[in-house]
């Protein structure tokens, strides 16, 4: 019986990790690994050879919370909802950021990369400036990151073309609906706000519109060659994937917003959604119909309405609500204002505000 | 620097080749859970990396086996886990199903059955002895026991093992 035993536990011993379990905690290891080195270094500031007094020196100022953050271990976690002029905010940029993207090699990955990092830096100004904290040296900063990050996806996108004309055209698509959408959202924020924050907007809106025209221009050059290519009924069916996928994720994100969403607003994102839908029939009619050029078109529309109607939404709910915390904070600050009978300085700086509320349509 | 950083990075991830699966090994027949063994896998290479290269460390393997025994306690001590007729019930957690996965479960069931009828504290050290190969000694460092107290309770288990296996 014993024997059996032994055999038993000599079996036991076979048991082991698969090979995709072991390479995907390998994987998650490597990346701690990275980002605790980066952080080090960040913070030591290892490459610049400091001597030991020096070192104390520039640890010294740093603020009491980041060192108990530090000591916690969650500083890059706690960086990550960071914005510009926070403490963390170069961790988010330097280390968080940085780790992330030593993960995307292929050209095509580091695109993708390089255009949330876009979308990003966008974000980040659209929620400073819906709380009227965008000013002129975050603005920049932001600014010149979008640019970096913007161009960066523009480089990819020159590499990829050489090779592979459908990824390159799904990329320029991808990034030409992120930016029209921020674009909207931008201009929405900026009709709400007062003359400090749309000076400030007025820029970055200026460099969303100049890139929206160069990437609209590489989605159409490479969707041409798609068109004329001999793969075009793969790629054609291929994006009516990606449009299936991303309508069902954007249903299934509408349907867990639901509680948060105004019975108005249902209607307009259901009719937004319907577009989507025809789009995809109308692809599908062409596909059956062998004219799989104008079925490629129609799926990457549809793909495109998918992901604005879910940016749209998700600025509705970050910027409105939000706006409304201001509006907020802003009437207990007129009632101050009036119970120190200072009315001379509430009205000029009414008149600044804009019309005060953020409104975003769904609807085009 | 950047080159130290490298050849650091690259020790510590031969250490995690070299003892992946014995740790898992440990964990999985420890805690009834292959989800959870692979998340203490993870957890006890992220302390070992704290760890790693700051301090003398003078046997790795018990170092390692260290960590995910103080992991594993705690784990015991946050829940009480799942009776084996549970997850017989629920079909046996195997993780994903993937054929490696499936096929371990099956093949560690008969024992892992017999070693849940153990209390953990004679469970652990068979664990340890017999399929981690752990030597009386070592098994002594991690747990914190005297090396004669190991020995017995490893003798007791198998004797309880033993019995199970019979009836």
């Amino acid at each position: 019986m014993f024997k059996s035993l032994k055999q038993l536990l000599q079996e036991a011993k076979n048991i082991n990790l698969s090979e995709d379990e072991k390479s995907l905690i390998r994987r998650e290891l490597q990346m701690h690994v990275r980002k605790d080195q980066m952080l080090r270094q960040y913070i030591y500031g290892s490459k610049l050879k400091l001597t030991k007094l020096t070192k104390l020196t520039l640890i010294k100022p740093m603020p009491i919370f980041i060192v108990i953050l530090l000591a916690l271990g969650g500083t890059s976690f706690a960086a990550e909802k960071t914005l510009p002029g926070d403490a963390l905010y170069s961790v988010k940029l330097n280390v968080n950021e940085h780790v992330q993207g030593w993960l995307s090699l292929s050209d095509e990955a580091k695109a993708n990369w390089e255009t949330v990092l876009v979308n990003r830096r966008l974000k980040e100004a659209e929620e400073l400036a819906s709380n009227s904290k965008l000013d002129a040296k975050t603005e920049a900063k932001i600014e010149s990151n979008f640019e970096k990050h913007a161009n960066k996806v523009q480089e990819h996108i020159a590499k990829l073309a050489k090779v592979d004309a459908k990824a390159t055209a799904d990329i320029a698509a991808n990034l030409q609906t992120s930016l029209e959408a921020h674009n909207r959202i931008l201009m929405s924020i900026n009709a709400s706000k007062g003359d400090d924050v749309k000076s400030q907007l007025k820029v970055i809106m200026l460099n969303v519109r100049a890139k929206i025209k160069n990437v609209s221009d590489d989605r159409v050059k490479n969707e041409n060659e798609v068109r004329a290519g001999t793969n075009v009924q793969v790629a054609a069916e291929g994006r009516l994937n990606a449009a299936e996928n991303k309508l069902a994720e954007v249903q299934k994100f509408v349907e867990n917003k639901k509680a948060d969403i105004s019975a108005e607003t249902m209607v307009q994102i259901q009719a937004q959604l319907k577009v989507a839908i025809d789009l995809i029939a109308q692809g599908k009619v062409q596909l059956d119909a062998k004219a799989y050029g104008q079925a490629f078109t129609l799926f990457g529309q549809a793909k495109a309405k998918s992901q604005e109607i879910k940016m749209l939404i998700e600025a509705k709910t970050d910027f409105e609500n939000n706006d409304e915390d201001v509006n907020k904070n802003e009437n207990n600050d007129k009632k101050d204002d009036e119970d120190k009978s200072n009315d001379t300085l509430r009205i000029e700086g009414e008149s600044n505000r804009g019309s005060g509320k953020i409104k975003i349509d769904i609807d085009l | 620097m950047l080159d130290t950083n490298k050849d650091k990075e690259n020790d510590f991830l031969k250490v995690y080749e070299d003892l992946a699966d014995s740790v898992f090994r440990h964990c999985y027949f420890r805690l009834s859970d292959r989800e959870k063994a692979k998340d203490i896998v993870q957890e006890t290479f992220k302390h070992f990396w704290e760890n790693f290269g700051k301090e003398k460390i003078e046997n790795t393997k018990a170092f390692v086996f260290k960590i995910a025994n103080n992991l594993i306690i705690d784990s015991y001590r946050k829940k009480k886990e799942e009776s084996l007729d549970t997850l017989m019930e629920d079909g046996f957690d195997v993780g994903s199903d993937e054929h490696e996965a499936i096929l371990s479960s099956v093949m560690g069931r008969e024992l892992k059955s017999m070693l849940d009828k153990l209390s953990d504290t004679y469970r652990d050290l068979i664990v340890m002895r017999y399929i981690d190969d752990l030597p009386v000694y070592e098994i002594a460092s991690i747990t914190g026991l005297s090396e004669s107290a190991v020995s017995v309770r490893i003798h007791r288990g198998l004797a309880l093992l033993r019995k199970h296996n019979t009836n």
